[in-house]
């Protein structure tokens, strides 16, 4: 068990940046999740832990020692392949006691911790099977029990669960969870999944195109995102974007849009006026969760829309409406609008609250300084 | 209720299931045609079968004929006499023997075994050693150096014949068979890096790195993932063995008579003074008939060990 920390790595692949300088610390006993899209970085910098990859330039450091020239073996730290990679010859006994085996532990230790993560990981009828003879959710845990039973100083996975499907995935969340804070050792894990991340880790590290954009717990992460990127891609379904202009209005400010006008709370004002707009345009963020809807125009629902689709869920459904030119998703309880209510006019409602702003060229969050959040928050325990 | 619930999620996970290929093979094998197609193929696979034997049959006899009687031919139209004299013949090994004796093919049989096993065991090694580090590697030119090693083979053997020669006289490797070892893995090490390349592929990377996390070190990845390939190797071994057993231009030209091959001597069998069929057919059998065993002895792990590259998994 041990900290993690990246300083200012990079990795390239000839003319391509794959990690442009990284800075990230994780704490000891963490479950970090590294999370973005294909092509993000996320595996590289996985990889570049386990020493399966050169660090171009940078410093990794594993419970404060740099191990940038360790080989893999060295560095005592553990890893689930996204394609499991079991030991097609030997049976799932023997896989799990391999990196014991080269380690030279005694006979009945081995024994002992193979069974222990197998009971675990309810796989002790399997251990005489072969790999081809497992279906994936078995091989699976098998890859992880090769894992759980070392001690290492921490734990990696590659995309652990991607190839299972919805419901196995729904199940492991739990279970990787589960034993990650009876073991307590530090965790890194790689997903493009942002459900994933949510519902597992105690901070994500949120990548896009080799670039750390922001570090936090999921709460944070989910209602301060630090830019228009990082709202659409967390949360499901995604954020709204609207874009609108900038005007002084009753001694407050507004969003103004051809179909819309949104007006911002006072506690947002102040920094909204503060920064330099151009051409005074901005981007408004409001989740699904956040909006209402309803058939006749109020105060309480002042957006009109026509609805483009709707999508029942079982207990909530997500209403697909067209504002202008727009299109913003609603969730709203089963039954507010029914499948026969294409094109109809509706109203959109906000929760005043709930809304985030963003600067249009950049796509920074702009905030108020109350609720400002720096963009790489300090680890927690 | 929960517990029936867990239960069952348990149950759906334990199913594996079954692949494809059984099915596959079922279909074939009950096939669907009209009797008359069937004996028609039935028929064209006799005839194929039966013009692809007859010259070794034909060899086989003659070689076991006594003197003269393999050209004791018969009258025109006596076809009872032209099967008798195919089949029945009193069998005689003298030819055998003479070679052997008077002929000095024990000699030849064995630099043919010692350049032909030599060459492609050390095509295999260099070629395996080779063929990792082309599928695994990752260097500026790989595809480059990969594309130089196979067109190496697409040059006929004759283009460069003279020029080894030349090259040869000036390190003294002519008549020797070390020499005549070097000159087959001219063209075997670059077909083994080929094909033993195509293997190496077929196996996912992430297994050698899973035992390089677990603590080998990477020769020892490298050493513990050779048993996956080892149908590949074999079976790029017997053929390298087969091209250099069965060459006869490098022989002929720098094997001269110290490092005679047994397709070479089989050649010289032809004097001035005749052709002694009864002789050069038993050398045709000597020459032959440990390739044809060898194929018999590894058939099963030889369309194993080709088709293994092919699917990609």
């Amino acid at each position: 068990m041990a900290s993690l920390t990246f300083n200012s790595v990079w990795k390239r692949y000839d003319q391509v940046e794959a990690v442009k300088d990284l800075n990230l610390d994780i704490a000891d006993g963490e479950f970090l999740c590294l999370l973005g899209p294909s092509g993000c970085g996320k595996s590289s910098s996985l990889r570049m832990i386990a020493g399966l990859e050169f660090i171009s330039a940078g410093d990794i450091l594993l419970g404060g020692e740099r191990i940038n020239d360790l080989e893999p073996r060295n560095r005592d730290i553990a890893m689930v392949f996204e394609s499991y990679a079991l030991y097609p010859q030997k049976s799932v006994y023997e896989n799990m006691a391999n990196p014991l085996r080269l380690r030279k532990m005694s006979k009945d230790e081995i024994d002992r911790r193979v069974r222990e993560a197998a009971g675990m990981l309810e796989i002790e009828r399997l251990l005489d099977r072969r790999p081809s003879q497992l279906s994936g959710g078995q091989k699976q845990r098998v890859a992880i029990g090769r894992v759980l039973v070392r001690e290492p100083k921490a734990f990696l996975f590659d995309e652990p669960i991607a190839h299972l499907d919805a419901k196995l995935r729904a199940r492991m969340r739990g279970e990787l969870k589960h034993i990650q804070k009876r073991l307590g050792t530090t965790t890194v894990y790689v997903t493009h999944d942002q459900l994933e991340g949510m519902s597992m880790a105690d901070r994500i590290a949120i990548m896009r195109e080799g670039v750390l954009q922001q570090v936090g717990t999921p709460q944070e992460v989910f209602n301060q995102p630090s830019n228009v990127w990082v709202a659409t891609f967390v949360g499901d379904p995604p954020m709204n974007i609207l874009q609108g202009e900038l005007q002084g209005r009753d001694g407050g400010l507004t969003v103004v849009a051809p179909e819309f006008r949104i007006d911002v709370p006072t506690a947002q004002a102040g920094s909204l006026s503060e920064s330099k707009l151009a051409d005074r345009k901005i981007l408004v963020g409001v989740r699904p969760e956040a909006l209402s809807i309803s058939s006749a125009r109020d105060a309480a629902h002042p957006i009109t829309g026509r609805v483009y689709a709707v999508q029942p869920l079982g207990d909530v459904e997500v209403i697909d409406v067209r504002v202008g030119n727009d299109r913003v998703l609603v969730r709203a309880e089963l039954g507010t609008v029914a499948n026969e209510d294409v094109d109809a006019t509706v109203y959109l409602g906000y929760h005043a609250q709930k809304l985030h702003f963003f600067n249009p060229t950049t796509g920074v969050a702009i905030r108020s300084a109350a609720t400002r959040q720096t963009a790489v928050s300090q680890p927690t325990t | 209720m929960s517990s029936t619930v867990l239960t069952q999620v348990q149950t759906d996970e334990d199913e594996v299931t079954p692949g494809p290929a059984i099915d596959m093979r079922d279909q074939v094998v009950k096939g669907q045609g009209s009797r008359w197609s069937g004996i028609a193929i039935s028929g064209f696979i006799a005839i194929y079968v039966i013009f692809t034997l007859i010259p070794f049959f034909i060899m086989l006899t003659t070689a076991l004929k006594p003197a003269g009687e393999a050209l004791n031919l018969p009258a025109t139209g006596d076809w009872g006499g032209a099967l008798k004299k195919l089949f029945v013949f009193t069998p005689t090994f003298e030819h055998f023997s003479s070679l052997f004796t008077q002929n000095n093919f024990s000699k030849y049989l064995l630099n043919s075994v010692l350049a032909a096993v030599g060459s492609s065991v050390i095509s295999v090694v260099f070629g395996t050693t080779a063929a990792y580090a082309i599928s695994r590697g990752r260097f500026r030119g790989k595809g480059d150096l990969y594309f130089w090693i196979i067109s190496t083979r697409m040059a006929p053997v004759v283009a460069v014949t003279v020029p080894l020669y030349a090259i040869f006289k000036n390190l003294g490797l002519l008549n020797t068979i070390p020499g005549l070892v070097l000159a087959y893995t001219v063209f075997n090490l670059p077909f083994a890096i080929w094909i033993l390349k195509g293997f190496f592929d077929a196996v996912p990377y992430d297994l050698e790195e899973a035992y390089m996390v677990d603590g080998h070190s990477r020769w020892q990845a490298l050493l513990k993932i050779v048993p996956l390939v080892v149908p590949g190797l074999a079976a790029v071994l017997v053929l390298c063995i087969l091209l250099a057993w069965n060459d006869y231009i490098f022989a002929a030209v720098m094997g001269g008579e110290s490092a005679k091959t047994l397709p070479v001597a089989t050649q010289g069998l032809k004097s001035a003074s005749g052709i002694d069929w009864g002789q050069i057919m038993a050398a045709g059998t000597v020459t032959v008939a440990p390739m044809l065993l060898l194929g018999i002895v590894i058939r099963k792990y030889m369309v194993q060990g080709l088709t293994m590259g092919a699917v990609k998994q």
